[in-house]
């Protein structure tokens, strides 16, 4: 039998090397797998992943997952009575371990951490009790004896005075790293025996500690905050300079267009229409850039660029002007059957665009630039009857629709509105969101693991509806809905609807030879030629849970429409963080088999046939 | 009688005027006697009519169809929309003058036409979309985009144009399908919509627009 002397005899400090802080990437790539993975309907019991925008967090996070998921096949063990004395010792100083890793890496941002945090605390109640109904059994007595002779012996006092006189050494020479090392080993040489004990009796054996690691722990946490702030800053300073490359582009255009006609990107000269789709494309690439930036930003406690949403707005605002000075400098500049030509050719690009932009009202913002181009091309009178013959039965369709959504609203839910209802936390009910504020953001107040048993058993199969589904065009078709409140749907890449296209197309009277006249008309066939619908209803055949932080830091830039332009900034900047810890965030997707979809204009099921 | 006098002046005044303007006509005493009884006895059997309509409009139209329920709307006015050559024009009814204020049941037809003047569309039978919504926040009866419903244009007199819907089918917003026919008296005129860059073009309009 292994006795806990002899255990003494081969510290613990190999052990606690392996899972020391700044530990050798070789063995953090082993655990690349548990990294990318968060807790999903198939493998429930992950931890949220990694974003690992800073690359030692991404090293400590893949350790400290790794660590447990050892911990959590231990507490299964330690539940069934199944652990020997030195195993349960092992498993205290894994929970202890988690939590040491899980506070570094909530310096560095990570989500991961708010997880960690939660499973190591969880996991103490159950360890520690199991170490005690062992200390009741005959071999636990043993075991138990041996382990107070350590603690009395004149050994561990040795080590500790040993230590904490090396520990004074590097602290007074500053070389805190090295400090922060030496008291993880000590810890870990002490841990094993202080989990036989409780309250006073442990807590004595650290009280001389308590100066070295009050100073290590203060500087090692000012450090990796700076370290982590350094990488906001850098990250802020790349960002602010691509806007303002962005704001010469834009300055450039509008003072180089009304002459030439053309705007030159790249040294690829291009006309009105494309020039503002490339502005745009680079728009949302920059967007994308500071969604992620004002997510770090969160994850840090969000006061490091509040005024980021402000400035983006500005910037919006300054898009919309330069865009209608390029039309109505091609009003100007061209003759009317080329103006007739652009005419067309811009309703085309700013269909592609404009619904993107939450403050741009299609029907009002380029209303003005339109006209003038409509005039010059010596079609505003069929501009004006076009609308006439259109636009009552696009707002009948649009008010069809609205009632057809509203009946269906009785079997299909808000999913958003949903998992608010079905996951308030209760007495022993562990939910993502508080009794007291309902329709806030899903928040984890309890191991992943637990929470998302929980919201997979009330979202899967559940009918709901989302609103937003935006089609992301890259390799492979991603049909998403805007996230809204954290909450967002994944469709299947690929769906058939049964009707709605043809007849809109019909009613606008639409054809190879005869285009939309308005903005309107336009957009409401671009959007259902793109796959863009209003809303989606179906049932939910899976689920997955992220950090809120990485789900806006991993998205893809074609994913920049699944964001809402004006509001996300403001959320994010605004109040959430002095309510909530924005590590403790959470983001839910719910895979959905749609069922029906929705334009503004048609609802139309979808075929059984789909994917 | 005079059918311009104003239906609110009351009877007997409205008989001395009737004479007085036959005396200073040069009628004689004999035939204005006549004249006055004959008055008289006109104008005793329409006296409730006198005394109770009001001051009389212009048409209105009207549209009565049967759906689940006889629906019958007191307005209707008759749009064609003309656009560019070699693309249909745009047959629009509707039972309100304003969209943005609808009165209800709101009833709107939609079909494309080939045809470039009101007088072009009787005795043709135009198939479109029929939007019905017999109460305001209530369901909405609609035509789908695979049935249309079928409009025949009897007839074109003065400004109203007549004709009749259907048989068909319409289909509410929670998928319940009902029979529909019904028929139409529109009024032809010029409509302008509150959104303000909206502006109904007459036939005639269309054709100055067209030259």
């Amino acid at each position: 039998m292994t006795t806990p002397e002899r255990d003494f005899v081969l510290p613990w400090s190999r052990l606690v090397m392996r899972f020391a802080p700044n530990i050798a990437c070789a063995i953090a790539t082993l655990f690349s797998a548990a990294a990318i993975a968060n807790p999903t309907d198939r493998a429930p019991a992950e931890v949220l992943s990694l974003h690992g925008t800073i690359p030692e967090a991404l090293l400590i996070g893949k350790q400290a997952i790794a660590a447990e998921q050892k911990l959590r096949e231990w507490v299964v063990k330690a539940n069934d009575d199944a652990l020997s004395g030195k195993q349960l010792s092992q498993a205290y100083v894994a929970l202890e371990q988690l939590l040491w890793q899980a506070k570094i890496l909530a310096h560095y941002g990570e989500p991961t951490a708010s997880d960690l945090l939660k499973r190591a605390e969880a996991a103490r109640w159950p360890v520690e009790n199991a170490i005690e109904r062992f200390k009741r059994t005959p071999e636990g007595a043993r075991y138990f004896q041996g382990i107070a002779q350590v603690l009395a012996s004149t050994k561990l006092a040795t080590l500790k005075s040993t230590a904490i006189e090396k520990l004074t050494k590097l602290v007074q020479q500053r070389r805190f790293s090295e400090a922060e090392k030496l008291l993880a080993k000590t810890y870990g040489d002490i841990w094993p025996y202080t989990a036989y004990v409780a309250g006073y009796g442990r807590g004595v054996n650290f009280k001389p500690f308590e100066t070295v690691n009050g100073a290590i722990t203060a500087e090692m946490s000012r450090q990796r905050i700076e370290s982590a702030k350094q990488a906001f800053a850098e990250r802020n300073e790349a960002w602010v300079a691509a806007r303002d490359r962005f704001q010469e582009e834009i300055d450039a255009a509008m003072s180089e267009f009304p002459s030439s006609g053309a705007i030159t990107f790249d040294g690829e000269p291009m006309s009105g229409p494309a020039a503002i789709e490339s502005l745009n494309r680079r728009w949302a690439n920059l967007h994308m850039s500071l969604n992620k930036l004002a997510a770090f930003d969160l994850a840090l406690g969000g006061k490091n660029q509040p005024l980021l949403g402000e400035q983006t707005s500005q910037l919006t605002r300054q898009m919309e002007q330069c865009y209608s000075e390029i039309i109505s400098a091609d009003a100007v500049r061209l003759a009317p059957d080329a103006a007739q030509n652009q005419y067309t050719d811009y309703l085309q690009a700013l269909a592609r665009i404009i619904d993107q932009v939450d403050q741009w009202a299609p029907e009002t913002t380029f209303a003005g630039s339109l006209s003038q181009l409509a005039t010059k091309a010596g079609i505003a009178d069929l501009v004006s009857n076009y609308e006439s013959a259109t636009w009552d039965i696009l707002r009948w369709r649009r008010k069809l629709v609205a009632v057809q959504r509203r009946s269906l609203q009785q079997d299909y839910k808000l999913a958003s509105t949903e998992l608010q209802q079905k996951m308030v936390t209760r007495p022993e009910f562990a939910g993502l969101y508080s009794e007291q504020q309902p329709d806030s953001l899903p928040l984890l107040t309890t191991p992943a693991s637990i929470v998302f048993a929980n919201l997979a058993q009330h979202a899967m199969n559940a009918k709901i509806t989302a609103t937003h589904v935006v089609r992301l065009s890259g390799e492979k078709p991603y049909f998403m809905t805007r996230l809204d409140d954290g909450i967002y749907c994944r469709l299947p890449s690929k769906f058939t609807i049964e009707t709605g296209l043809a007849g809109l197309t019909s009613d606008l009277l639409v054809d190879a030879d005869h285009p939309p006249w308005t903005m309107t008309a336009a957009m409401a066939l671009g959007a259902a030629e793109r796959g863009d619908y209003a809303a989606v209803g179906g049932e939910v055949v899976g689920v997955e849970m992220s950090g809120f932080v990485n789900r806006h830091i991993s998205l893809p830039s074609i994913a920049d429409s699944m964001l809402y332009r004006d509001r996300v900034l403001s959320m994010i900047g605004g109040e959430a963080p002095t309510r909530i810890h924005g590590l403790d965030l959470v983001a839910i997707q719910l895979s959905i088999k749609p069922t029906w979809v929705a334009s503004h204009y048609f609802l139309a099921k979808v075929s059984p046939s789909t994917d | 009688m005079c059918t311009s006098c104003s239906p609110k002046i009351p009877l007997p005044r409205m008989v001395a005027l009737a004479i007085a303007a036959l005396v200073a006509s040069g009628c004689s005493r004999e035939e204005l006697n006549q004249l006055a009884t004959r008055a008289k006895e006109k104008a005793a059997t329409s006296f409730d009519q006198l005394e109770m309509s009001v001051p009389i409009l212009p048409k209105t139209g009207e549209i009565s169809l049967t759906l689940d329920a006889p629906t019958l709307a007191r307005n209707a006015n008759a749009t064609l929309v003309l656009l560019e050559p070699n693309r249909p024009s745009v047959l629009q009814i509707r039972s309100y003058a304003n969209p943005t204020q609808e009165t209800y049941p709101a009833i709107f037809f939609q079909g494309s036409v080939a045809a470039d003047s009101m007088s072009g569309l009787v005795g043709k039978t135009i198939l479109g979309k029929l939007f019905v919504q017999p109460t305001a926040d209530g369901t909405i009866w609609f035509s789908d985009d695979s049935s249309p419903i079928s409009l025949t244009i009897q007839s074109l007199e003065d400004t109203e144009l007549v004709g009749s819907f259907g048989p068909g089918s319409l289909t509410d917003a929670a998928g319940t399908t009902s029979p529909l026919s019904g028929t139409v008296r529109a009024v032809t005129e010029n409509v302008v919509f509150s959104h303000s860059r909206v502006t109904m073009l007459t036939p005639s309009t269309h054709a100055g627009d067209r030259q």
